[in-house]
């Protein structure tokens, strides 16, 4: 399986899906005017490692968010991510998420919960 | 009123305030990342910076509307202004652009239930929307409205003003503290 690595500009976050560290790490804000177009590819290629049995469900896989900023459309395609991570959260797979956040920042903290509450994804606030 | 009075009472509304950043023109690709980086610099003293973030958000939900909106209008340069400046601690963001009439009534109508809810209520009517809203073929998510008002902590000042029988202005101004 090929690995999703995305630079980062002045409207997206880098994006290091090294599937060989089984750490996924997405970093920087996220402003796209398409967020859409930038967010599918991102949820196909997690969904799709979870597919077919490829890795064992005790196998540890870490989804390490550092955004403190995004807009209102990424916004909503963040609540579709966390609905397929919560679908393979169910299914019994190892995937822990872990959104790193300033500790005197409580609006991003706030936001993180509004996600762990509309979606049924596990995300750990993590203070930086 | 000639232009000279007119400029002269310009140049007295701009010395009177801290200018952030003032744009007229057409909104295009690139608008968005020089005004992230003017805003960037003009509020480099600024020391809050949950209050920095908030205006760049407001200004970016604002700008992306217009973009996502483009198509709609006869303009085809898609002209809108914006001012963005510092009143004391207080950050107060303006956008005008123009709307075809006939979307004057629902815009009208959003920015009315989202000023009506307080604090609370909004952040529960967002919480909703973002579950249930769905990404529209322009893009957007029919969240710009909404947290323009949650971030700016402020309600949603509009005027619309008829530009000819199909089109009107729309001026947007919120206050961010």
């Amino acid at each position: 399986m090929e690995n999703l690595i995305l630079s980062k500009n002045e409207f997206t976050p880098s994006v290091n899906f090294d599937i060989s560290s089984r750490v996924l790490i997405i970093e920087g804000r996220c402003i796209p005017e398409d967020a859409h177009s930038f967010f599918t590819p991102i949820i196909n290629w997690i969904s799709s490692v979870f597919e077919n049995n490829r890795f064992d469900k005790h196998d540890e896989f870490q989804l390490k968010i550092f955004c403190d900023y995004y807009n209102s459309a990424s916004a909503k395609m963040l609540v579709y991510l966390f609905d397929k991570v919560a679908e393979i959260q169910k299914g019994g797979y190892n995937l822990l998420v872990s959104w790193h956040c300033n500790i005197d920042d409580p609006e991003l903290i706030d936001s993180v919960n509004d996600y762990t509450t509309i979606t049924d994804a596990i995300i750990e606030v993590k203070h930086i | 009123m000639d232009n000279l009075e007119f400029i002269q009472k310009y140049h007295c509304l701009l010395m009177g305030q801290k200018i952030i950043v003032a744009y007229g023109g057409e909104i295009k690709n690139g608008v968005v990342s020089n005004v992230l980086s003017i805003i960037d610099n003009s509020m480099v003293a600024e020391t809050n910076l949950s209050l920095k973030r908030r205006v760049l958000q407001v200004v970016v939900e604002c700008i992306q509307n217009i973009e996502r909106h483009a198509s709609e209008f006869i303009d085809p340069e898609n002209k809108a202004s914006f001012l963005v400046f510092k009143k004391e601690n207080d950050y107060l963001v303006s956008f005008c652009n123009s709307i075809h009439n006939e979307n004057i009534s629902g815009l009208k109508e959003k920015m009315d239930k989202i000023n009506s809810l307080n604090k609370e209520e909004l952040g529960e009517f967002y919480k909703t929307s973002l579950r249930n809203n769905t990404i529209s073929d322009k893009g957007g998510a029919g969240l710009g409205l909404i947290e323009i008002s949650r971030k700016s902590g402020s309600k949603i000042n509009y005027l619309f003003e008829p530009i000819n029988n199909e089109n009107s202005s729309f001026s947007l101004m919120v206050k961010i503290s």
